[in-house]
């Protein structure tokens, strides 16, 4: 029921995970200013529960996380068949080649931005991922 | 007619001086003359019985002689042993010849014997001395055929009589090229020289022999006697002792490090040709005199001085010929055989090149820290930029909206993240300053309870307990006091961290400082929270924090540029819930320098 109101009113929830609760609050902001529906969490396992129970169009993810790292929470969505079509938007303090370099694995995500966040560049990138 | 003087003297005084034992006997075998020199060796025999003179017997000796030729008037001549009027035995030759009356009867018989107690004493003396010589005798004939040998020969090539010398010598079918024996037969002379035989166990025999006529004093020698003396133990200790001596050689002039050896007055015997290209002498130089002043460590001197056998100098300092100073690893011997001083003995390690490699690791190292601090400091500042701008959204769209509690929010993440970059900056000041090392000799024991007098207290009211575990025989350590602190307060605060969130009742957390092998350790322990296999590999990199915005990243960071500055190393072992040991290793050979305090008088 509520999943088809949001189809509806084409509200896209939006799912912010990053162990700075400071850019969690101010992407969630963001977002939310721009009409977007957000969840958030601060750490890897929260975070994988978090998209089980919420199912968000769209995961921002910081995959340089302490504890279980942002990158294997990203294995997780990608191979977990029930998370089919969760799209990720990765955010990084390294670009994606040093990212690449430092796991040493390809990362095919949706998208991907470096911090420091150019807002409206996130803001234009989540609207396409989303829609 | 006259008679002449000469035949007068031959009748009168013939039978006294004649060298010889004369004694007549009659049928009876009484004695009825004998000479003055008869009397001499068996006493006055005249009126008594021949055998009891002669042998002391009562009656006649069972294989008699005289009664022989009383019979058939023969000539006999026979070896006898008797007694003589001293007691002792003695060795004559007898000759019995019958004495004829008219009737061509035997009434007399003239005994006449020579003493040969003498010859026949040399004989066996002789016989002695040929079997018993420590040398093989042996006597060929004519045809190389060994007709006598002693017993040394036979212990070694066997019984042989008869045999040909060179099937028993040297197992040949037909006699040797350079036959010794051969030449003597044909000079009369005396030859010798070295051959190598084949002993009746067959075993290579080495011998010097000398081959010498046997001569009747006639020109033809009918037998050669050889001599010969067995070297093969003193062949087989030349042979060892070459084998030893260019072993010895090879090595010392083929080693690496540099070989200098002195005689006991201290003079140069052996310069190999690595302290040759290291000390840059010429050992024809210096062999027979005494090594220049500097070449060697004064700590040498005294420890020979004061009649210590060893000096090992793990850091030493050699002048070479041109006032270069090499370190090198020093280990001097003094060389005894027994008691005796027989000089004594230098070796040189170069540690030039080792010196090099280890400043060009630890730069590298140092490097490598660096590249990855820069790479986990742009990462830091990244996520505060993003803070700092997050607040600045937050605050600017609170105003527009009119809401004062977004613009407090806002507000808060501008000063968190400004406390941020300014503590980051704060340790990366620290991290980066080119501060001067100031390194001086501690006791490592003290850097422990410094520590613990620091955060006792604090362990304390979170029920936490703080253990120092130190230990007495470890010796005063060259490092930088101030920084050591500060990598052990780092370690110790993160372990009571650990404690902290771990979900245990009660917790400990032990410095210990301790010596293993050449190195100091240090070992910060604790029975926090424990790391899984991702946090272990990220805690020394990338300003990384499990501590949410309560760390900055840069403890471990710092921890472990500071210990790879003192030449040591870290290592953690940590399982997740059970707790985490970080171990800092300091090789004692890698320590810095002391740069102040007194002891540098003494590293100078």
């Amino acid at each position: 029921m509520i999943e088809r109101m949001r189809h509806l009113m084409k509200t896209k929830k939006i799912a912010i995970i990053d162990d700075e609760p400071d850019i969690v609050f101010y992407l969630a902001s963001a977002l939310q200013d721009n009409g977007f529906e957000v969840c958030t969490a601060t750490n890897a396992h929260e975070g994988l529960e978090l998209i089980r129970s919420q199912r968000p169009d769209l995961v921002c993810l910081d995959i340089l996380m302490p504890e279980q790292t942002g990158f294997s929470l990203y294995r997780k969505i990608k191979e977990d068949k029930s998370l089919k079509g969760v799209r990720i938007l990765i955010i990084s303090a390294l670009s994606m080649e040093q990212e690449m370099a430092r796991i040493g694995s390809a990362l095919k995500p949706d998208g991907y931005i470096e911090k420091p966040v150019d807002i409206s560049l996130f803001i234009t990138t989540v609207q396409r991922l989303a829609a | 007619m006259a008679v002449p003087e000469w035949r007068h003297w031959l009748h009168t005084q013939l039978f006294e001086h004649v060298p010889c034992n004369i004694a007549v006997i009659d049928r009876n075998y009484h004695i009825v003359e004998n000479n003055h020199t008869f009397a001499e060796v068996f006493g006055e025999g005249q009126g008594r019985p021949c055998y009891e003179v002669y042998k002391g017997r009562s009656e006649r000796c069972e294989n008699c002689m005289a009664t022989e030729t009383f019979k058939d008037g023969k000539v006999r001549v026979n070896d006898e042993v008797g007694i003589d009027r001293k007691g002792r035995t003695a060795h004559y030759i007898v000759h019995i010849a019958p004495i004829f009356d008219r009737n061509g009867d035997i009434p007399y018989l003239i005994e006449m014997s020579t003493d040969v107690t003498e010859t026949k004493r040399l004989q066996r003396e002789y016989q002695i001395l040929f079997e018993r010589v420590p040398c093989f005798v042996s006597v060929l004939n004519r045809d190389l055929r060994i007709v006598r040998a002693n017993e040394r020969f036979r212990e070694i090539f066997g019984e042989t009589t008869g045999q040909h010398c060179f099937e028993i010598y040297k197992r040949r079918t037909e006699k040797c090229e350079d036959c010794l024996v051969e030449k003597t037969f044909f000079d009369g002379q005396t030859h010798s020289g070295a051959h190598v035989g084949i002993s009746k166990d067959g075993k290579r025999t080495h011998y010097f022999v000398n081959t010498s006529p046997l001569s009747r004093g006639d020109p033809h020698i009918s037998h050669v006697i050889e001599m010969g003396l067995d070297m093969t133990e003193v062949h087989k200790l030349e042979v060892e002792l070459a084998r030893a001596n260019a072993l010895r050689e090879t090595l010392i002039e083929n080693s690496i490090d540099g070989v200098i050896a002195t005689n006991p007055e201290g003079k140069v015997t052996i310069f190999n040709p690595a302290a040759e290209s290291m000390l840059k002498y010429k050992s024809e130089d210096l062999i027979g005199r005494h090594p220049p002043d500097l070449l060697l460590p004064a700590e040498f001197e005294e420890a020979m001085t004061a009649h210590r056998d060893i000096c090992v100098l793990p850091e030493a300092t050699v002048t070479a010929s041109d006032g270069e100073e090499i370190p090198v690893r020093f280990s001097g011997v003094a060389l005894k055989r027994g008691k005796e001083s027989i000089g004594s003995a230098i070796f040189l390690q170069d540690l030039r090149k080792i010196k090099q490699l280890e400043r060009e690791k630890i730069d590298a190292e140092r490097l490598a820290a660096v590249g990855q601090t820069v790479a986990g400091l742009a990462h830091g500042i990244k996520n505060i930029l993003t803070g700092l701008e997050g607040g600045m959204y937050v605050v600017n769209s609170g105003l527009q909206k009119g809401q004062k509690d977004r613009v407090d929010a806002g507000w808060e993440m501008l000063k968190r993240n400004i406390a941020k970059i300014s503590a980051l900056v704060k340790n990366l000041l620290n991290f980066s300053k080119g501060r001067t090392p100031h390194v001086a000799l501690v006791n490592p024991n003290d850097m422990v309870r410094d520590i613990m007098s620091l955060y006792q207290d604090a362990a304390r009211q979170d029920g936490i307990d703080l253990i120092a575990e130190t230990d007495d025989t470890v010796r005063p350590a060259a490092f930088d006091p101030e920084e050591i602190h500060t990598c052990l307060a780092n370690l110790v605060s993160n372990a009571l961290d650990a404690c902290q969130v771990s979900e245990k009742t009660k917790c400990s957390v032990t410095i210990r400082c301790k010596e293993e092998g050449n190195s100091l350790i240090y070992e910060v322990a604790d029975e926090g929270s424990g790391m899984d296999y991702e946090i272990k590999q990220k805690v020394f990199t990338n300003f990384f924090t499990t501590k949410g915005t309560g760390g900055t990243g840069m403890g471990l960071l710092l921890t472990r540029k500071i210990v790879q500055e003192h030449g040591g190393k870290i290592t953690v072992e940590s399982t997740p819930g059970e707790g985490s040991l970080f171990r800092l290793v300091f090789p004692r050979d890698r320590l810095p320098h002391v740069t102040e305090g007194k002891p540098e008088a003494k590293s100078a």
